[in-house]
């Protein structure tokens, strides 16, 4: 059946065609009301919905993505839909709302891009993306910071020898080494805690921390990092990590783990990308 | 240790969610007919939803709210 001028592809991801296989095919409703459907294309293959292009353009979804409940209502849908294919087969999942003209658009880039997409696919599979959040307590922190660190505790020491006056100048000095150490010794903890992961890691990317104002827990995050690992080092990675979070208890440390997700952040072409 | 599944708890891991389908998933730019870019708006959204549901909307989180709101920005961490 010929489009017409106003329906668009919403693309949720591409995947191979040979993956695909018996593939349980539920009526799955796209985000725009039609079904989901697998389109073929040689060996490659998009799961995607048919959109209206007046409601789907460019400046309907400007101004949609600031509704938070439209947002909220059609992330999770994005999410849920990719999560459901890519329990099934590897998916190379698509940024929410990838949303394609014409149909020949998307099977030109299929064709010019074929093979860097199966080398991802490749890579991709057997494989799950987890997000890691590591928190230490700053009040805990501190504690052990300036009771046992040996620069502060040295630094102490010297002081105890000193003239008062002396000792009094040397306050200042030693309370800017207590927030020099605090600051190392947090690096320090996370770059520990990520090297004894490593192992079981295939790749590994750094985001920005969280304000405690976007987290709902007390202690402050000093690591968000998206991992990428296989599926039968599941056990091994949970376990290394509650090991971690038990031998760095006596500083505050704790950690969430979220996921599996879809990979949705190991999923990039581009030739930076870790891989 | 906690973990979370990322259907089990949609508020908290709606920032994870968007901060993974928004951008950084873009895997073919070069046809792509739209996009999103104004990410540090849709975050600052977020926060008010989030807000909202919890009713923890107190004069000091109000505060940093329209702080975040009037700059334009969330600043992570």
């Amino acid at each position: 059946m010929a489009q017409t001028a106003t329906t668009f592809l919403y693309v949720y991801g591409i995947c191979a065609a040979t993956d695909i296989g018996e593939t349980e095919k539920p009526e799955l409703k796209g985000i725009g009301g039609g079904p989901v459907k697998i389109s073929m294309y040689n060996d490659l293959a998009a799961v995607l919905t048919e959109v209206d292009g007046e409601v789907f353009c460019q400046e309907q979804i400007d101004r949609q993505v600031k509704d938070a409940d439209w947002l909220k209502k059609h992330a999770f849908h994005h999410h849920e839909t990719v999560a459901f294919f890519q329990l099934q087969f590897p998916l190379m999942p698509m940024s929410f709302c990838t949303i394609f003209e014409q149909d020949n658009k998307l099977q030109t880039l299929l064709t010019n891009q074929h093979d860097d997409i199966m080398r991802k696919l490749d890579y991709l599979r057997g494989k799950e993306e987890w997000n890691i959040k590591m928190f230490c307590s700053p009040e805990l922190l501190r504690d052990f910071v300036q009771h046992k660190n040996p620069s502060v505790v040295s630094l102490e020491q010297e002081m105890g020898a000193m003239p008062k006056g002396k000792q009094f100048l040397m306050k200042k000095k030693l309370a800017m080494l207590v927030e020099t150490e605090l600051e190392r010794e947090k690096n320090e903890l996370w770059l520990q805690a990520i090297t004894r992961l490593e192992p079981m890691m295939t790749a590994q990317l750094l985001r920005q921390n969280w304000g405690r104002d976007m987290t709902d827990v007390t202690e402050e995050m000093v690591a968000n990092c998206d991992v990428l690992i296989k599926k039968e080092d599941d056990d091994k990675f949970f376990k290394a990590i509650e090991s971690i979070e038990e031998d760095m208890k006596e500083k505050g440390c704790l950690f969430h783990v979220t996921g599996p997700w879809p990979p949705y952040h190991f999923s990039k072409l581009e030739k930076d990308n870790a891989q | 240790m906690k973990q979370f599944s990322p259907f089990e708890n949609k508020e908290v891991t709606l920032l994870d969610l968007l901060d993974g389908i928004i951008d950084t998933g873009v895997v073919i730019r070069g046809e792509i007919l739209i996009s999103i870019a104004d990410i540090d708006l849709i975050i600052v959204d977020l926060k008010l939803l989030i807000s909202s549901i919890e009713s923890a909307f107190e004069n000091s989180s109000r505060k940093i709210i329209e702080e975040v709101v009037d700059r334009g920005t969330l600043i992570f961490g």
